[in-house]
């Protein structure tokens, strides 16, 4: 009898193996960067001199449970991840399951980007863009202002549900999505809007993008979200302990100062003038209105113009700019960058950059000054 | 000079069969296979080109479409993703960079001989593959289809 238990079993083993290899796959990235600061404005602690950034490792699982079932994850360590010493950062950048009901017609339940703009689903992806970091004004406000002013034009993920598919009109390609995520609890209080919350505001995200011709992509994004603003405040209680003796116990508490509805808009196009040149554009503007406190509308741009100089070489020039409140005048901050992205061998990508701001007199980070850095980066995806 | 008519008959009977033996150096055409499941004979260039954009994902029968390509010609490769795809080899590789990464597909298999992408179609349900030789016909397990009417490239 054992001596068809074992081939039984191989049989069955290998058959199973057979069907697990078939359904899942892995693919992932990595990237590397480092960063000198030239010169000009070092009063704030973003600054790098002559340091290295071991900025990241992905992997992207991707398993096709059925026919119209895929479960999809990208596990992402950060910053070279040291749990030992509480460095750098380890999470996943989605993980959601989709159901393809038709090719127009997807459903997804999980955490996912928020679908804004061209560069937030792939903002940690480098081997897929060509520049070095994406554009300030796309949603890192952070680099651009401070204060209420840094507040995102919307968060970089969400828990939720989301339809989404891709279908014509008029002869004309198209693909939408429109999400439904936990609303952002983010500011002020140490809460999860990954997790089941208190929070009862649902934020809504949606992007439809068209291509008017093969070479030609225009699109369009919407985020809304009504989050509450806490403010942090410490509590100090009495408490009896077991000696009958009172004692004041300190602890924080947050305590939800009012309403903070965010609502941001843009528009994007790529453009393949051929197959060496290419144009991208990106515009985006918002609202921001924090109950008792303030309200105010803020936008940004960036335009990418780059050029295929031999079949590996792309040169590229990054200009953006960003207005981070418009109720205050000269505020603003430029962004320029020329750079080259070279693939040296496949999926491998060097990319360079001169990386510049300037900013006006008003702006509440860099008031006025301007800095330069050079920056390097080695992006491989697999 | 009876060397040099040598030489001249040789070349001559050379050339001769090379005229007659055609398929020995014939140049290698590309095709689309479907695995033997895959219930149809023709598709329109714009059919196969969301197929291979990853916009259709399904097959009528209801089972998912995997795709794969051989780029064991390049030339072949390039014509393909030019002429039929409507990008180029360097702009459908960061196409689907981006849609892996950002989670919206799962990226064709590449193969670097067109032997490995032949089995993968016979193996494997669904698959639609370019692949680049001119013996692929009465191959078992998978079956050419035609684009637009035409069987090759």
């Amino acid at each position: 009898m054992r001596k068809f238990i074992l081939p039984a079993l191989m049989l069955i083993t290998s058959t199973l193996s057979a069907n697990w290899t078939d359904k899942v796959t892995l693919n992932g990235y990595f990237n590397f960067e480092f960063e000198e600061h030239l010169s000009g404005f070092s009063d704030w602690p973003t600054h790098e001199y002559s340091s290295f950034d071991s900025d990241m490792v992905d992997l992207v699982l991707n398993v096709q449970a059925t026919d119209r079932l895929r479960l999809a994850a990208d596990f992402t360590w950060e910053h070279g991840s040291q749990s030992e010493v509480d460095k750098g950062n380890v999470g996943y950048e989605y993980a959601f399951a989709e159901y393809t009901l038709s090719d127009s017609l997807r459903f997804r339940a999980g955490k996912m980007f928020i679908p804004f703009g061209i560069y937030n689903e792939i903002h940690t992806a480098k081997p897929s863009t060509i520049i070095v970091k994406e554009p300030n004004p796309t949603n890192k406000m952070y680099y651009i202002s401070s204060g209420l002013e840094s507040t995102l034009l919307y968060p970089r993920w969400g828990t939720g549900i989301a339809l989404l598919g891709n279908s014509e009109i008029y002869n004309i390609p198209f693909d939408y999505i429109v999400q439904i995520t936990n609303g952002d609890i983010s500011y002020g209080v140490d809460k999860n809007q990954y997790d089941k919350d208190d929070n009862n505001q649902k934020a809504i995200a949606a992007r439809i993008r068209m291509d008017l011709t093969d070479n030609l992509q225009i699109g369009a994004s919407f985020y809304h979200d009504k989050a509450l603003n806490y403010e942090s405040v410490y509590e100090t209680k009495i408490k009896t302990n077991s000696d009958a003796n009172d004692v004041n116990i300190t602890s924080k508490a947050y305590v939800p100062v009012g309403d903070m509805v965010i609502d941001s808009q843009g528009i994007q196009m790529i453009w393949h003038i051929n197959d060496d040149i290419r144009l991208e554009m990106e515009y985006m503007t918002g609202t921001l209105d924090v109950e008792g406190s303030s309200s105010f509308r803020r936008s940004g741009f960036s335009i990418l113009p780059s050029y295929f100089v031999s079949e590996n070489i792309n040169l590229y020039f990054l200009y953006s700019k960003a207005d981070p409140n418009h109720s205050t005048s000269n505020n603003s901050v430029v962004n320029y960058a020329p750079g080259v992205n070279i693939e040296i061998d496949h999926n491998m990508f060097l990319k360079a950059d001169l990386y510049n701001v300037e900013s006006n007199d008003n702006n509440l980070i860099f008031k006025g000054d301007s800095y330069r850095e050079f920056r390097v980066a080695l992006a491989i995806g697999f | 000079m009876k060397n040099l008519n040598q030489i001249i008959k040789s070349l001559f009977i050379v050339s001769s069969l090379l005229f007659a033996t055609p398929s020995l150096f014939a140049e290698q055409k590309g095709v689309i296979v479907v695995s033997e499941d895959v219930n149809i004979d023709n598709l329109s260039k714009k059919e196969l080109e969301r197929i291979f954009l990853g916009k259709t994902t399904i097959w009528e029968n209801g089972k998912r479409i995997q795709i794969g390509l051989s780029t064991n010609n390049s030339e072949k490769t390039s014509h393909f993703f030019n002429d039929v795809i409507g990008k180029n080899q360097r702009r459908f590789k960061k196409y689907w960079l981006k849609i892996v990464f950002a989670g919206y597909g799962i990226a064709p298999k590449l193969f670097k001989n067109d032997k490995n992408a032949i089995n993968y179609t016979k193996k494997q349900e669904g698959v639609i593959a370019f692949v680049t030789t001119d013996s692929i016909k009465n191959v078992q397990g998978l079956k050419v289809i035609s684009i637009d009417g035409k069987e090759y490239f």
